[in-house]
């Protein structure tokens, strides 16, 4: 991390909360395409028959 | 009295807050006693590390988790399918991969500690848990002249530094436990240490006990490993 990086960064450290426009995650391609990819397999394990639940069964 | 000003319930934190007041409401003068605030820090991260072994981090409350998610279900900010495709209510594990995959979750771990250990808490408590504890807060900073790191709020993580720490911190959760800001504490304090004092042969800085939860060392360095690969184990990403 470059020196104005960092104290750009200084600025917001210790606040009592969070506030808009400050700091925000910088993700890669990579964690964005991961975090699209982990999206889709939480709506599909939510359809996935195997979980239907039969207690008689 | 002094108990009930401070808002605690009992008089457990009195004799500690009095001499922290006494050190730092004297100018000019010292008082008669010191408040030794790293002994204080170094026994809260060694009450974390010690009951780690036993509770784990969420091992039993989980059961308790469930039974609030099944009667208060709009309270958690994650999808639910609690009905399956004939219209009848499914069990309560199924509702959600946050619990019923044992090796694999779409859900990573501060996901599941934001969206289901937080709300959780928050219907538990009186009031919801703020993003880092006053404790923590103080263990960070305690005053302008005694400070050993900072703390930062992105939108969707908490990141803290410590001064001197030559490694990436964590991307920890929104909402920070104390177990999981104890070992990156322990992570970040011991390489600070380790880099500026020890390999120096300077005093270290940080106090430790020979024990730390499951397993005992006889090196620091041995601590700082084990420390590093808990937080290893879950996945976190690193910050800066």
């Amino acid at each position: 991390m470059t020196t104005l990086a960092f104290l750009k960064l200084k600025k917001y450290a210790n606040q009592l909360e969070w506030v808009e426009g400050t700091l925000v995650e910088d993700y890669s391609e990579e964690e964005l395409s991961q975090k699209t990819l982990k999206g889709l397999e939480k709506a599909v394990d939510l359809e996935y028959f195997g979980q239907v639940f039969f207690p008689n069964s | 009295m002094i108990s009930y000003i401070l808002g605690y319930n009992t008089s457990e934190y009195v004799d500690e807050t009095v001499l922290v007041m006494l050190s730092m409401f004297t100018p000019g003068r010292s008082p008669a006693v010191h408040y030794d605030y790293a002994t204080f820090i170094a026994d809260k991260i060694h009450e974390q590390f010690m009951n780690m072994e036993r509770e784990r981090v969420f091992k039993y409350t989980s059961f308790i988790y469930h039974l609030i998610l099944y009667n208060q279900p709009d309270s958690f900010p994650i999808a639910l399918k609690k009905l399956d495709a004939k219209g009848n209510r499914r069990s309560v594990i199924f509702w959600t991969p946050v619990f019923h995959h044992i090796f694999y979750s779409p859900y990573n771990y501060c996901e599941f500690i934001d969206l289901f250990i937080h709300p959780a808490l928050s219907l538990l408590l009186s009031s919801p848990p703020p993003r880092l504890t006053d404790e923590m807060q103080k263990i960070l900073q305690l005053s302008k002249n005694y400070s050993i790191g900072d703390w930062y709020f992105y939108q969707d993580h908490t990141v803290i530094r410590m001064y001197g720490c030559e490694l990436a911190p964590y991307r920890l959760p929104k909402y920070v436990p104390m177990r999981l800001f104890a070992l990156e504490y322990f992570r970040q304090f011991g390489n600070a240490d380790m880099v500026h004092f020890h390999s120096k042969n300077k005093k270290a800085q940080l106090k430790i006990k020979h024990q730390l939860g499951p397993f005992i060392f006889n090196k620091r360095e041995e601590a700082w490993e084990e420390a590093y690969k808990i937080l290893k184990s879950f996945q976190l990403q690193t910050s800066f």
